[in-house]
């Protein structure tokens, strides 16, 4: 079970997003849960997880947030693929990054 | 497109700095915790204050004369103590990011706002003392609140991180060492706030809170508060969303701003004083800004929604709209910005601007010309459904602003629209024949 976390400035586009992702991953069968906050939880929410994924709108946290997180992978969305709101296509990314 | 990247990549690098500074981070984390006390204010303001005429005349026939008492008792100590609050929620913020145990630091950020704003309360002649000045807990004291919030921190924590602690044996259990150790940095910033306040008492026989009002809060007011500061402002936003960067890192200086601004104004409608520039009242607000100039989301992007939704040809625009479509009726537009796309989409650039200048002058002038009361303490949540919104801030003339801002939107993207739409349709039309 792997667990992804998103991050945008509010953690409410990224919840629209968590969705989409949900559906791509389960008709694919990949097992994970996928949650969405605020990057100023990243503390709180970042630690517990196997991905950190941040909106392409908060992509200047970058930095700060594989600062505040050393060692996990944390990747910044497609933009594209965020605004289609495209699931299965950043499932796939994640598949790739973690090496499922 | 070459240098248009690199200024994005150059002000990304920027704008990445600056936020990651303790800062910036403890000023939006603090008035991000104190915004329950807003929004639970709001929700007893608006019952006392419901946009309907004869309100007041119906209510009081029911509940007797006095009804809005228990109301106002709520939603004044919400709001009227706003700055205090946020004084110790940006002093805990700024503790906790640096790793330290916040609340002590919290409290003494709280302690240093009180012993730099007037203890003093005036009514006519009279003066009275032993208070805690509700003009000074809550909107005036805003900057205060932040620049003491934000000192208190630094000192407290730097004090703590240098190890400057008394330090306890082993064998004194961990709870009561670390009161002990509190007190150092503690006692080191609130000297600092003991020094402010003397000098600044036997010197100029004044207080920080009104030297910061003078200096900084009010021609800050007044500048975010005037049309050229709104334009600016709603420019900026543009600016920051056509380079895909989220205008978060504005708002979180210009909502302090533009909060006081609003509570400013209720404090006119609570003396019973029309809401007109005569008068001193604000035009621009924190809900000029939320709830009109980025409604549907940042650049005002609803009537592209619709466009897309219901008149797109292009397989492509027709499904992006229908998946915009709700998420923009909770202002929550990244799969416009991001899908159609608005950010680095110089094709989209002058409705991109123009659609929320547009709205900004309407809503500056709909409440100039009263048309639209100027708005006061009462907000929504920023993810309340446009029209809803206008309703509940501005009564039906608030309701009639929202609609027109959506045909404005509507008129301003389409021809834009228009064009990639057409694009996309022959696009894909050439893919169904060659397929």
């Amino acid at each position: 079970m792997r667990k992804i976390v998103l991050f945008c400035a509010a953690g409410m586009s990224t919840s629209v997003m968590v969705q989409k992702m949900q559906e791509a991953a389960d008709a694919q069968g990949y097992p994970c849960e996928i949650a969405a906050y605020s990057v100023a939880e990243v503390g709180t929410y970042g630690p517990d997880a196997d991905i950190v994924l941040l909106g392409p709108q908060i992509r200047f946290n970058l930095n700060k947030v594989r600062k505040q997180l050393p060692g996990k992978p944390v990747e910044v969305i497609d933009m594209r693929a965020y605004g289609m709101m495209d699931g299965a296509a950043i499932i796939e990314f994640v598949k790739e990054k973690l090496g499922d | 497109m070459e240098s248009f990247e690199k200024i994005r990549s150059t002000l990304e690098e920027l704008i990445g700095r600056f936020a990651a500074t303790t800062a910036i981070n403890a000023l939006k984390n603090g008035v991000i915790a104190t915004l329950p006390l807003t929004m639970l204010g709001s929700i007893f303001l608006l019952i006392s204050s419901f946009p309907i005429s004869n309100w007041n005349e119906i209510m009081s026939g029911i509940l007797g004369p006095d009804w809005q008492y228990p109301f106002t008792q709520v939603s004044s100590n919400t709001f009227d103590i706003i700055a205090m609050a946020s004084a110790a929620s940006i002093a805990y913020q700024y503790a906790k990011l640096k790793g330290v145990e916040p609340f002590a630091c919290g409290l003494i950020g709280l302690v240093n706002f009180l012993v730099l704003i007037p203890s003093v309360v005036t009514s006519g002649d009279v003066e009275v003392t032993g208070v805690i000045s509700k003009t000074w807990s809550g909107g005036s004291g805003m900057a205060t609140a932040i620049i003491v919030g934000l000192i208190t921190g630094w000192i407290y924590t730097s004090v703590l991180n240098r190890g400057w602690r008394i330090k306890m044996p082993d064998s004194v259990p961990a709870g009561v060492a670390n009161t002990f150790s509190a007190l150092i940095p503690g006692f080191l910033s609130i000297v600092t706030a003991f020094v402010v306040c003397a000098i600044l008492r036997f010197g100029l026989a004044t207080t920080l809170a009104e030297v910061l009002v003078s200096l900084l809060q009010a021609p800050l007011q007044i500048g975010l508060g005037s049309l050229p500061g709104l334009l600016v402002l709603t420019i900026l936003i543009s600016l920051f969303w056509v380079f895909g960067i989220h205008s978060s890192v504005i708002n979180s200086i210009a909502n302090p701003i533009l909060r006081a601004n609003g509570l400013a104004n209720q404090a006119l409608i609570d003396a019973g004083m029309a809401l007109t520039a005569a008068n001193g009242a604000y035009m621009v607000t924190y809900q000029t800004r939320s709830n009109f100039i980025t409604m549907s989301g940042a650049c005002c992007t609803i009537g592209l929604v619709l466009a897309m939704a219901f008149i797109a040809r292009s397989k492509r625009y027709k499904s992006l709209g229908r998946l915009a479509l709700v998420p923009s009726l909770f202002n929550v537009n990244e799969p416009v910005l991001f899908g159609f796309p608005i950010v680095l989409n110089f094709r989209m650039i002058v409705p991109v601007f123009l659609v929320p200048i547009a709205a900004a002058l309407l809503t500056y002038f709909a409440c100039f010309t009263g048309f639209v009361q100027p708005f006061g303490a009462i907000e929504v949540p920023w993810t309340t459904p446009p029209l809803i919104s206008g309703f509940i801030l501005g009564g039906w003339q608030g309701l009639v602003l929202q609609l027109v801002i959506v045909v404005i939107s509507f008129l301003g993207y389409y021809p834009f629209f228009r064009k990639q739409d057409k694009e996309s349709f022959e696009a894909e039309s050439g893919q169904d024949q060659a397929a």
